[in-house]
């Protein structure tokens, strides 16, 4: 197979690449979105937990 | 047999450390098995005799197919568990579930519309297969829509978990309606217990595919499922320490 009938898919090229290209995109958003929400829920953890362990009157960083 | 292990998932640490462990052991041999099988799937099985090269779409479309019904069957079965066990994690694995079976509930309405194109040319028709999935769609929505809309976590789960079982009712219909009505598309070409419509060489990549999808779904839910634990366990001692 040429890199020109393997493109042109028959005449059915822009069909099926497209297909596979919003595939890929759909599943990269989903790995992306999903760790990225995880991250954001830990920080905010850390960030409640900082705040719990410091002692009264402790200076905060600005 | 021993059953510890199983109810050790219940605990929310527990859970927590194997969902992290459980991931990249999913994710990993998600990529490779799918890279193989679209690689397969676009330039190694020959092409249809009727449909010529737009059929090759189907390693795309029937694995996210598969995954829309499989997600919300286990995202119902949880909020069962859920309401019935009063088991908190349960209600976590279906919040994590709802966002995977959007997006495959998208990309199989995407996937099958650009295929409908040159096959029955027209994008979009209101055949029963077609319009049930895109109630799946808007079930996925409404189920995300209505757990964001409610702040308190207990009242979120459970209202979501009575939404998430009334609405199995289209698992069935989405099945069954190509063999229930006069459907455009076409019947079922895979069967566990009959003999596949799909020519053996073709088949092997799309069944690989699938459990590529299962596989990346797994993994993704794992991370889903840590959110959902932290977002839940934040005042909790385990959390902070481990934070």
């Amino acid at each position: 197979m040429t890199l020109g009938t393997a493109w042109g898919m028959g005449r059915y090229g822009g069909y099926v690449w497209t297909c596979y290209g919003i595939t890929l995109l759909a599943l990269i958003f989903l790995a992306v979105v999903v760790r990225r929400r995880w991250q954001s829920e830990l920080k905010l953890a850390r960030r409640r937990a900082g705040a719990a362990a410091r002692l009264p009157g402790e200076p905060t960083s600005l | 047999m021993n059953w510890v292990w199983f109810h050790k998932l219940a605990s929310p640490p527990f859970a927590y450390a194997f969902a992290r462990q459980l991931r990249p052991w999913l994710f990993w041999p998600a990529i490779a098995l799918m890279v193989w099988a679209a690689y397969q799937g676009l330039f190694v099985v020959p092409v249809d005799y009727q449909q010529g090269d737009a059929y090759r779409i189907i390693y795309v479309h029937v694995p996210a197919a598969t995954m829309t019904t499989v997600i919300y069957s286990a995202m119902a079965i949880a909020g069962a568990i859920g309401l019935i066990w009063r088991m908190k994690l349960a209600h976590a694995f279906a919040a994590a579930c709802a966002l995977p079976g959007a997006v495959f509930a998208a990309l199989t309405l995407a996937t099958g519309s650009i295929w409908g194109r040159p096959m029955w040319g027209a994008y979009w028709v209101w055949d029963p297969r077609l319009t049930s999935e895109l109630l799946l769609l808007f079930l996925y929505l409404g189920y995300m829509g209505l757990r964001g809309s409610i702040d308190d976590i207990g009242r979120a789960d459970r209202a979501s978990a009575v939404l998430a079982i009334v609405g199995i009712v289209d698992i069935p219909i989405i099945k069954y309606s190509v063999l229930w009505w006069n459907s455009l598309h076409q019947g079922p070409s895979l069967s566990l217990f009959h003999k596949s419509a799909i020519d053996a060489s073709m088949i092997v990549p799309l069944l690989v595919m699938m459990l590529a999808y299962f596989l990346f779904f797994g993994a993704v839910v794992c991370d889903g499922l840590c959110a959902e634990i932290v977002r839940r366990e934040r005042n909790s001692r385990w959390l902070s320490e481990l934070a």
